[in-house]
C-alpha cells in the first residue's frame, strides 16, 4: 500500500509538473509579442524593450518558466499584463464564487442521479425506466449554457423569481443574496451533470444487477429488491465513485463556462477575460491551477478505490491463475 | 414471425435519421438559404417565427432560419473533423502502446490518462489565447484532447483481440504483426471505435457551441449554433425563440450521434437480462 | 407428496414463442435421486432455474411445478421465496461468480440462516462454523473471514453448498457443480454431495453433461435433448439398454473416450465390463 501511494504521488507530481509545462510553453509557441499588445505597434523600439523587461519577458524561456514555477512554490503566481496586479490575489478573490456553485452542483447531481439511476436501471423495461432514460438522454444533448440561458429567461426574467445574473457586492457577507444569485447557476450545471450521471449510474446497476451473485442471493429466497441491496450496492459502490470523481471536476469546469451566463465574477469569467485580451500569466496559471485540481482529485480516487477495494490489485492477479 | 418492437434497434435507427437530416441540411445549406447570411434588407429585427422568416430574425434583422442551416454546416464540420484528428492521433498511439512491450505500454498509458485529465475546453482556450478565435483552433484542440480517450479504448480493445487464440494462431504460424494489426486487430476494434467516435463526436459539437458561445470560437460572418445563442442572449426575453431554436438544434444532432453510437453499441455488446 | 413433481413444464421465449423446453415431465420422490443428461443448449440448466421459478422475464413458464406442496408457477412471489433457500437450493457450475466478491464468505453464509431460520449473532456464527466442518472445510476461523477470491475453486464451491445447505432443504439441486472445476477436485465434491445427500435423506437432481460423473451419483437417469426429455429410467437400464438413437450417440461418445488408457479404476464402464 505503501509502495502504491509514493508511486501515485510521483506520478501525480510528474503530471502537475506536466501541465504547467504545457500550459507555459504552449502559450508561447506562437511568433506574436505581448509587449507589442502592450505598446502598440507603433512604439519605438526602446519602449518595446522597456515594455519587455517590465513583463520580464526579455529573459531566455526557460528563465522566464523558472520565475514562474519557482514562484508558484512560494504562493506568487506572477502578475497580470493587463492589470499588473498579482494574479493570486485575484484568483483567491474569485473563488468563492465559483467554487460553492461546483461544490453545490456536485452534490445535488450526485444526490438526484443515483437513485434516480438505478430506478431507471430496474424500471428500465416500463414507462418510469424509458421516461428517465429518455429525459437523460436529453439532457446530456444540450449545452448547458443553453440551460442557463433558458432558466435566466423563464425562472429571472419572465417570473422574477431568481437574479438574471451578478453577485452581491459583499459577497457572502449577504448570505442570502449570494444563495440567491448562485441558485440559477447551480441549477444549470447539474442539471447536464445529472442527465449524464443518471445514464452512468443505470449502466452499472444493469452491469450490477445481472451477475451471478445476483442470482445466487434469489436462489436463497432473497426477494430482488433485497437481493440487490444486500450484494448490490456495495458492487456499484467502486465504479460509482469512480465517475463522481470525475464528476466533481466536472463540475468546475462547468462552472467555469456557466458565469458567463450569469455575469458571475468567478474563476471562469477571470480565465475568460484572460483568453481575450492574450492576458498570458492570468491563462497560464487559472488553467494550471484547474488542472492541479482535476490531478489531485484523481490521485485521491484512486487512492480511496485502492482502501474500498483492496481487492483490485490482488483480485485481477488471482483471476489470471 | 411477429416483429418484436423490442428487438428493432430503435436507436440506430432514430440515431442515423436525426444526423442524417443534420447532413441534409448542411448540404442543402451551400446551395440555398431562405436568405443570405448578412441580408439585413427587411429591418425586421426580433421577428417572431413566421412565413416570411421561419425562425425568425435576430437583432440586426438578419434570418435565423439561414443562420440555423449555415451553422449545420459547421456542426457538420466539427463532427466529423474531430473525431477525425482524434483519430488519426489516437488509434496509432493505443495501437503501438498494446503491442510495444510493457514499458512503452505503461508510460503511454500514463500519458493517455494524464491527458484525459486535462480538459477539453482548457485546451482550447490554450489554443485561442496563441491563435486568436476561430473555428479551426477549436477543431484543432477538442480532435487533440479527444485523442487520449480514442488512444485508450484503441489499447484496451487492441489488447483484447491480441490475445485471442485466433490470433496468437496467426502469429505463430508466422503472420507479421503489421498484418496482424490491419487484417485481424482493426477490424474487430472498429465497430467499438466507431461508438467511441460518435462519443467524441458529440462532445465535440458541445465543446465548440462553448467556446463559440463565449466568443472564442468561429468569429463572424461563420454561423455556428453557439455563437447564435450567444448573440440571442441579451435579447432573450423579448425573443426568446432565437436562443430556443439554436440550443433544439445542437440538441438534435448531439441526440442523433449518441443515439447512433448507443445504437452501434447495442448490436456489439446487447444490454444483459437482470435477474429478476 | 413428491420432492419435485414436474408435468409437461414449458419454457418459452416470450418474443418468439421459441420453446426452450419443450414439455418436460418428471418426478423425484423424497429421498430419491435423479441425474439429467444434455449438452449444451437442451436446456438442463433452464430446468434447474425454471423449477424455482428464477427464469429471466424474456421467458415465459407454462405447466406445473410442485416443489413440495407448492405450485411454484402459480404461487405468489413470497410463498416461492419461502421454498427458495429453505425447502430446496440450488448450487451452480460456476462458484467464483455465483459468490458476492465484496463480502466475506461467512457473512454470506449466515444470509439465508438469518433469513428463513432467523438465526444472528453467535447463534448464527456458530452454525456457519458447523455447516464450513459439514463441507469438510478446515481452517474455519481463517475461511469464515475470507473473501471468495482468496479461496480455490474447489473451496468456494464447498461454500456453495454450505450456503445451500444452511437451511436443511428437502430438495437439492446441483447444476454442473463440478464441471468447472480441476479433475482432481471434481471426485471430492462430487463424493462429498453424495456423502451430504445420503446422510440428510434429501432429494438430489443433478444436472450434468457427463454420463460417467451421472452415473456415480445417481440410480436414475433421465436424457434431455433439445428441450425434451427423450428417455428416462433407471442408470442400469438405460446405459445397458438404450432405447433412444440419443442416448445411444451419448454413451457412444463416452464410451469412445473411456478407451483412452487413462480410464479411472472405478468408472461405471470398466465396472460394467463394457471396457
Amino acid at each position: 500500500m505503501i509502495r502504491f501511494l509514493v508511486r501515485r504521488l510521483i506520478l501525480l507530481l510528474l503530471s502537475a509538473f506536466a501541465a504547467a509545462s504545457i500550459c507555459f510553453f504552449f502559450l508561447r509557441i506562437l511568433p506574436g509579442d505581448a509587449a507589442l499588445n502592450l505598446t502598440g505597434m507603433e512604439a519605438s523600439d526602446e519602449q518595446i524593450a522597456h515594455a519587455r523587461a517590465v513583463l520580464g519577458i526579455d529573459k531566455p524561456l526557460i528563465v522566464q518558466y523558472g520565475v514562474w514555477v519557482s514562484g508558484i512554490l512560494h504562493g506568487d503566481f506572477g502578475c497580470s499584463y493587463l492589470t499588473k496586479l498579482p494574479v493570486g490575489a485575484e484568483i483567491v478573490r474569485r473563488l468563492p464564487v465559483t467554487l460553492p456553485l461546483s461544490f453545490f452542483a456536485f452534490i445535488i447531481a450526485s444526490a438526484v442521479s443515483v437513485p434516480l439511476g438505478i430506478l431507471a436501471a430496474v424500471k428500465r423495461k416500463n414507462a418510469v425506466g424509458i421516461g428517465i432514460s429518455a429525459v437523460s438522454a436529453v439532457g446530456v444533448a444540450v449545452p448547458s449554457f443553453w440551460i442557463g440561458i433558458i432558466l435566466v429567461w423563464i425562472a429571472a426574467l419572465r417570473f422574477r423569481i431568481f437574479p438574471a445574473g451578478g453577485f452581491p457586492r459583499e459577497g457572502w457577507a449577504d448570505p442570502v443574496a449570494a444563495l440567491r444569485s448562485l441558485a440559477l447557476p447551480v441549477i444549470t450545471v447539474s442539471t447536464v451533470m445529472t442527465a449524464g450521471l443518471i445514464r452512468y449510474v443505470r449502466s452499472v446497476a444493469i452491469d450490477v444487477f445481472s451477475q451471478d451473485y445476483i442470482r445466487t442471493a434469489r436462489s436463497l429466497g432473497y426477494t430482488a429488491f433485497r437481493a440487490r441491496i444486500r450484494h448490490g450496492l456495495r458492487n456499484m459502490a467502486v465504479p460509482l465513485l469512480t465517475v463522481l470523481g470525475i464528476e466533481f471536476t466536472s463540475s468546475l469546469l462547468g462552472a467555469v463556462v456557466i458565469e458567463n451566463v450569469f455575469a458571475l465574477p468567478g474563476l471562469g469569467s477571470f480565465l475568460l477575460q484572460g483568453v481575450r485580451s492574450r492576458d498570458f500569466p492570468v491563462v497560464q496559471n487559472v488553467i494550471f491551477l484547474i488542472t492541479l485540481f482535476v490531478l489531485v482529485v484523481g490521485f485521491c480516487i484512486d487512492v480511496l478505490q485502492r482502501v474500498i477495494d483492496p481487492l483490485i490489485g490482488r483480485r485481477e492477479a488471482n483471476d489470471e491463475n | 414471425m411477429k416483429t418484436d418492437i423490442r428487438k428493432i434497434n430503435i436507436p440506430l435507427i432514430a440515431g442515423t435519421a436525426l444526423v442524417l437530416l443534420t447532413a441534409a441540411v448542411a448540404l442543402v445549406s451551400c446551395f440555398w438559404t431562405p436568405y443570405a447570411l448578412d441580408d439585413t434588407a427587411g429591418g425586421l429585427r426580433l421577428s417572431a417565427p413566421g412565413a416570411l422568416h421561419w425562425a425568425g430574425t435576430d437583432k440586426l434583422g438578419r434570418d435565423l432560419f439561414s443562420q440555423l442551416m449555415v451553422g449545420a454546416r459547421y456542426a457538420i464540420l466539427v463532427a466529423v473533423l474531430s473525431p477525425l484528428i482524434s483519430a488519426v492521433i489516437g488509434i496509432p498511439f493505443g495501437l503501438i502502446a498494446a503491442t510495444g512491450g510493457k514499458i512503452l505500454d505503461e508510460s503511454l498509458s500514463y500519458l493517455f490518462d494524464a491527458m484525459i485529465a486535462f480538459p477539453a475546453i482548457l485546451l482550447a482556450m490554450l489554443v485561442v489565447t496563441v491563435q486568436g478565435a476561430s473555428m479551426s483552433s477549436a477543431i484543432l484542440a477538442i480532435g487533440f484532447s479527444s485523442s487520449a480517450a480514442v488512444a485508450r479504448v484503441t489499447r484496451v480493445n487492441a489488447l483484447h483481440v491480441l490475445a485471442t487464440d485466433y490470433v496468437r494462431a496467426a502469429r505463430a504460424s508466422g503472420v507479421s504483426r503489421p498484418a496482424v494489426l490491419f487484417r485481424h486487430v482493426l477490424p474487430n476494434i472498429s465497430p467499438m471505435l466507431f461508438v467511441q467516435l460518435t462519443l467524441v463526436a458529440s462532445g465535440a459539437i458541445l465543446a465548440e457551441a462553448s467556446l463559440s458561445y463565449l466568443g472564442l470560437g468561429s468569429p463572424p460572418p461563420q454561423a455556428s449554433w453557439g455563437r447564435m445563442l450567444m448573440e440571442a442572449q441579451s435579447s432573450v426575453l423579448t425573443a426568446p425563440w432565437g436562443a430556443v431554436i439554436p440550443g433544439c438544434a445542437i440538441a438534435v444532432f448531439v441526440l442523433g450521434l449518441n443515439f447512433l453510437g448507443d445504437g452501434i453499441r447495442e448490436i456489439i455488446d446487447p444490454e444483459e437480462e437482470m435477474n429478476e | 407428496m413428491n420432492a419435485v413433481s414436474v408435468k409437461n413444464l414449458r419454457v418459452l421465449l416470450r418474443s418468439s414463442g421459441k420453446p426452450i423446453l419443450d414439455g418436460i415431465s418428471f418426478d423425484i420422490g423424497i429421498g430419491d435421486r435423479l441425474a439429467l443428461i444434455g449438452e449444451s443448449g437442451s436446456g438442463k440448466s433452464m430446468t434447474a432455474l425454471s423449477l424455482l421459478s428464477l427464469l429471466p422475464p424474456s421467458m415465459k413458464e407454462e405447466g406445473i411445478v410442485h416443489i413440495g406442496d407448492t405450485d411454484m408457477i402459480t404461487a405468489a412471489e413470497r410463498e416461492r421465496n419461502t421454498v427458495r433457500g429453505s425447502f430446496a437450493a440450488i448450487v451452480y457450475q460456476e462458484p467464483l461468480t455465483a459468490l458476492d466478491p465484496l463480502m466475506t464468505v461467512g457473512n454470506q453464509i449466515a444470509g439465508p440462516l438469518k433469513l428463513h431460520r432467523r438465526l444472528t449473532g453467535t447463534a448464527a456464527r456458530t452454525e456457519v462454523f458447523r455447516l464450513l466442518d459439514m463441507v469438510k472445510l478446515s481452517d474455519s476461523s481463517r475461511i469464515v473471514s475470507s473473501y471468495p477470491y482468496e479461496l480455490s475453486g474447489g473451496q468456494r464451491q464447498r461454500i456453495a453448498i454450505a450456503m445451500a445447505l444452511a437451511c436443511s432443504p428437502r430438495l437439492l439441486i446441483a447444476d454442473e457443480p463440478t464441471t468447472a472445476l480441476d479433475v482432481t477436485i471434481q471426485k471430492d465434491i462430487l463424493a462429498l454431495l453424495d456423502e451430504l445427500v445420503r446422510d440428510s435423506g434429501m432429494s438430489l437432481l443433478f444436472i450434468t453433461h457427463d454420463l460417467a460423473v451421472a452415473a456415480k451419483i445417481s440410480e436414475r437417469v433421465a436424457i434431455m435433448q433439445k428441450g425434451k426429455i427423450v428417455e428416462s429410467g433407471s442408470m442400469d437400464d438405460v446405459l445397458s439398454r438404450p432405447a433412444h438413437p440419443y442416448t445411444r450417440q451419448l454413451l457412444d461418445a463416452a464410451v469412445k473416450v473411456s478407451t483412452v488408457p487413462f480410464l479411472p479404476p472405478d468408472s461405471p464402464e470398466t465396472a460394467r465390463g463394457s471396457v
